[in-house]
């Protein structure tokens, strides 16, 4: 997050040529409404802010880091040519968010890869070795979860989102999404009994 | 505040995503349910681990030329899309061409003149059709909205 913000306080303002009033990083709405007129600069901005967070869904949904790469771009492509239908009175990201995960399960009916579970895109840090029996009986026991706790998960423990932001991603109430993290928990934790010691 | 629900709010307590309040309540049911302690003993345990998953971090070079993919591809549709209805246009004028040379040619034998109006009424035909079945399929299509 930190590196995001960097980036966007920083070199992605200069080299866009936006025009800064005090100083200060233009709001959302504002860039939106300067993207909708079609100002490619405008949409530099908001692709740098987004487009790590962009990545990390992709690949939450189709594992491959090329795929992941390619839909995220693919997918800031679609949002450029759909802009004028999007409310620029509402945040960016849950928007393209759909659009994007519409683009992952095309994806994953074409190539039919959603039965694998690769684990190349994913480790655990801060371990003095990676645990590979373990990555990959939590990898899987996340693949097997329904569809909104498994994104729910990902939101949470992948992308260190709050509770809030994960309702405004998925457009939820926050009610849905504490019991969607509950149940996942439950079962994740029932998955990982014996590497905790839990029984 | 009914069991299941207070199994939520301590799961959440321990995400640290809690007010004052609702935090104070968890705390008191975790005091008072032996149950909900058994099931959340372990939580540190499994929330460490959970919080040492993280996707592996692509090169540094990718994002600083990630803006310059999207760019290129959005400029190079463009291109495309100029191209192909240059092509198209270029087409249908040397094809209209070609075929009102055939037919306005007295030494072309009749059989040959019908036959080729007959493909063409058939290729418009065809157009038509696939176009009004686009057409009419998105305007009643029941399920567009609905999420993949």
């Amino acid at each position: 997050m930190a590196e995001e913000l960097a980036l966007v306080r920083g070199s992605v303002l200069e080299s866009t040529g936006f025009e800064m009033k005090d100083d200060k990083v233009p709001s959302e709405a504002e860039v939106i409404s300067r993207v909708k007129k079609g100002d490619k600069e405008a949409y530099h901005f908001i692709v740098t802010r987004y487009m790590q967070r962009a990545y990390y869904v992709a690949l939450s949904f189709v594992h491959n880091p090329q795929d992941a790469l390619d839909i995220s771009q693919e997918a800031f492509i679609k949002a450029f040519r759909k802009i004028k239908k999007f409310d620029s009175q509402k945040p960016f990201f849950p928007w393209f968010y759909q659009l994007m995960k519409n683009l992952c399960f095309d994806h994953l009916r074409r190539t039919q890869r959603r039965e694998e579970v690769p684990l190349d895109g994913v480790r655990i840090l801060k371990t003095e070795k990676e645990d590979r029996e373990l990555k990959e009986v939590l990898w899987k026991g996340i693949e097997n979860l329904p569809q909104e706790q498994k994104e729910v998960i990902i939101l949470r423990y992948f992308q260190q989102y709050s509770y809030q932001e994960i309702a405004d991603i998925l457009e939820k109430p926050l009610g849905t999404i504490m019991s969607s993290l509950y149940y996942a928990k439950v079962r994740l934790k029932k998955i990982l009994g014996k590497y905790l010691c839990l029984g | 505040m009914d069991h299941q629900k207070l199994k939520e709010l301590i799961s959440s307590y321990f995400d640290g995503e809690l007010d004052k309040e609702k935090k104070k309540l968890a705390e008191k049911h975790l005091k008072e349910c032996s149950e909900c302690r058994e099931e959340f003993e372990g939580m540190s345990e499994f929330e460490e681990v959970m919080g040492k998953m993280e996707f592996k971090k692509p090169a540094r070079e990718v994002w600083e030329i990630y803006w310059a993919s999207v760019y290129n591809r959005l400029e190079r549709r463009i291109g495309w899309i100029l191209l192909s209805l240059g092509a198209m246009i270029l087409l249908f004028f040397g094809g209209y061409k070609a075929i009102e040379g055939i037919i306005q040619d007295p030494t072309t034998p009749l059989i040959l003149k019908v036959g080729i109006i007959a493909l063409l009424g058939g290729l418009v035909v065809l157009l038509v059709s696939i176009i009004r079945e686009r057409i009419f399929v998105r305007e009643r299509e029941r399920y567009k909205e609905v999420e993949k």
